[in-house]
């Protein structure tokens, strides 16, 4: 016999010549895909780019048409929106997220490793159910105890989002660790707290970090909780916009600007932590 | 027993559940599990079965003790409330059009990139954008380039050569506007699904349907999309619980309005429970909603369980 030949034949049998109009058929077909890509882009990002550079125009500035390309950036609506107590009170409900995290993690390791059913079936529930359901009850409790237009009573509050939250993902990551190096541990006369604090918790560092994020933005974007139980002592940034938009809509360049606050937190949280949070926006949908 | 022998033994019952192992690992499992327990039942399971209860009474909101319980007579009410039915069916509407424009335009997005050209990444990235930035911010930049007189999109209408028109200010068209922004934020995580799907799905059978002469058309149509139908449902049903969710967006944009042409379920329960503070009534429908949330949700884990365990 001769040589092996030399290449496999393409599954799609032999080589033939493109037909003459093939070529233009390919470059008519990647220039169609170019510009399908390119007007999605635009769609999605041209309400952040008016927000944006609406919010560095003075106001008399916002509304020409066509809009300025060029322009001298003015922080002065910033400066009005980060002097309002509004935005750091949202800050600070948001960064108690942290809570949610303290009593989620012990109970997230329990379900996984020990399967306390009863505890994942109430998160999935509480997770899928519209907040204001609690709201109403809530209020009524809170009115009594005297929680209403607290802080305290928003951070506990803020619980009802981000402890679901933690534990529905946090069971996922302690779930992936090996039982083998929990049982070594064990063996090896570690306690039960000590497996958890020493052999789960570290190996389970980047699931923790994803979920701190992604209970922050939830937190961060909430405005049913704060509408019903806040008041004029711990309005947050939203609420606070809310207020004043009515009777002055036309401020566009200020409603820019709280805009701006408001998702800027988020989206560069979420573009830093990109490779790790599509995973988590999509736990419990996907796997 | 050595100290070994009681920690081969804990060891042993990590494995297994610890129903039948040890009474001390159970009560490890539930020490872990308690702070989060109480706090769950107290801010979360005690406010939906007291929810229950208020929409079985006939309260003002106004004192503490003056309840008076009625039984049914919430849901009877309800029942004969064309208020009620409208905004249901409004509900209905809000959802089944976004949903459907979501899942359509989220499937093209992650088409889009799932292919590999250069800049692909920035594309995903800012396609996850509208998903993760705060629905209010949304709706405000929404609000103000939708406005009448001075909103962009109304300038680029009047550049074109058409009169200007109140997209939340009639009627006919201010659900159509709400729906647009929810599409806006909603297809994202339609094409986060989809692009999951697509990557996790086995090559082999699209090249056989290509080696038997497919059109690509075709091969999307009879061999993509069907291998793609659990990830399609699982968007849908997720995106069904989050539009019928719904509150901030309407809020900001309509509060409800013009002429009640927004008022959803959600809306309808708040305004009731907290301008009115017909609580009672606002009890029962606000349960109204919860059962239509579980009923998605009930389906969707029946979706899981076929595709997933």
């Amino acid at each position: 016999m001769t040589a092996a030949p030399a290449a496999p034949a393409p599954l799609d049998g032999p080589v033939v010549r493109p037909p003459p109009g093939a070529r233009l058929r390919r470059l008519a077909r990647r220039l169609s895909f170019a510009l399908l890509a390119g007007v999605l882009l635009l769609l999605f990002l041209f309400p952040f780019w008016w927000m944006v550079t609406a919010s560095l125009k003075l106001p008399r500035d916002v509304s020409t048409f066509p809009p300025a390309l060029l322009f001298t950036p003015n922080l002065d609506q910033y400066r009005a929106a980060l002097s309002e107590p509004a935005f750091w009170w949202q800050t600070l409900n948001s960064l108690v997220v942290a809570l949610g995290l303290l009593l989620g993690l012990p109970a997230a390791y329990s379900v996984a490793r020990f399967r306390l059913r009863i505890v994942p079936l109430t998160v999935l529930v509480v997770r899928m159910i519209p907040g204001v359901v609690f709201m109403l009850p809530l209020f009524l409790v809170y009115r009594q105890l005297g929680l209403l237009d607290t802080h305290a009573g928003l951070i506990v509050a803020h619980l009802i989002i981000t402890l679901p939250l933690a534990i529905w993902i946090m069971m996922g990551f302690f779930e992936d660790v090996p039982v083998e190096v929990e049982q070594a541990a064990l063996i090896d006369g570690c306690t039960r707290w000590g497996v958890f604090w020493r052999v789960a918790l570290p190996l389970s560092l980047p699931g923790m970090s994803v979920t701190a994020i992604l209970a922050f933005i939830t937190s961060w974007n909430d405005l049913v909780f704060v509408l019903i139980l806040g008041g004029n002592d711990t309005r947050t940034l939203p609420a606070s916009v809310l207020s004043y938009m009515g009777f002055d809509t036309l401020n566009f360049a200020g409603i820019a600007a709280s805009a701006t606050l408001l998702s800027a937190p988020v989206v560069l949280l979420s573009v830093v932590a990109q490779r790790w949070l599509v995973g988590g926006l999509t736990v419990g949908a996907v796997k | 027993m050595t100290s070994v022998d009681l920690a081969a033994e804990a060891a042993a019952d990590l494995a297994h559940p610890p129903l039948r192992g040890p009474r001390r690992a159970r009560l490890f499992a539930w020490l872990m599990a308690g702070p989060a327990s109480l706090v769950m039942l107290a801010i979360m399971v005690y406010p939906l079965t007291n929810l229950l209860l208020l929409s079985l009474r006939d309260y003002d909101g106004a004192s503490v003790t003056a309840y008076q319980w009625v039984g049914l007579a919430n849901y009877e009410a309800m029942l004969a409330d064309p208020r009620f039915w409208a905004a249901l069916r409004r509900t209905l509407a809000y959802c089944l059009l976004s949903v459907t424009a979501s899942l359509a335009l989220g499937t093209l997005m992650a088409f889009v990139v799932n292919r590999r050209f250069r800049g692909v990444t920035v594309l995903r990235t800012v396609f996850i954008l509208p998903m993760v930035a705060m629905p209010v911010a949304s709706a405000l930049v929404f609000e103000a380039m939708m406005n009448p007189n001075q909103g962009i999109l109304n300038q680029m209408l009047e550049a074109a050569g058409l009169p200007p028109y109140a997209w939340l200010a009639h009627p006919g068209s201010a659900l159509l506007s709400l729906v647009v922004l929810e599409v806006w934020m909603g297809a994202p995580f339609v094409m986060l699904i989809v692009l999951a799907g697509l990557q996790s799905m086995p090559q082999e059978p699209l090249e056989a349907a290509r080696i038997d002469g497919a059109t690509p058309l075709q091969a999307l149509w009879f061999v993509t999309l069907p291998m793609l139908r659990s990830a399609l449902a699982t968007a849908v049903l997720f995106k069904l619980i989050d539009t019928l969710k719904q509150f901030a967006t309407i809020w900001v944009l309509t509060e409800g309005g013009p002429l009640r042409s927004t008022e959803t379920l959600y809306v309808y329960g708040y305004a009731l429970a907290f301008q009115f503070f017909d609580v009672g009534y606002g009890a029962a429908i606000l349960m109204a909603l919860l059962v239509l949330v579980l009923f998605v949700s009930l389906l969707w884990m029946r979706v899981r369980e076929r595709a997933w365990v």
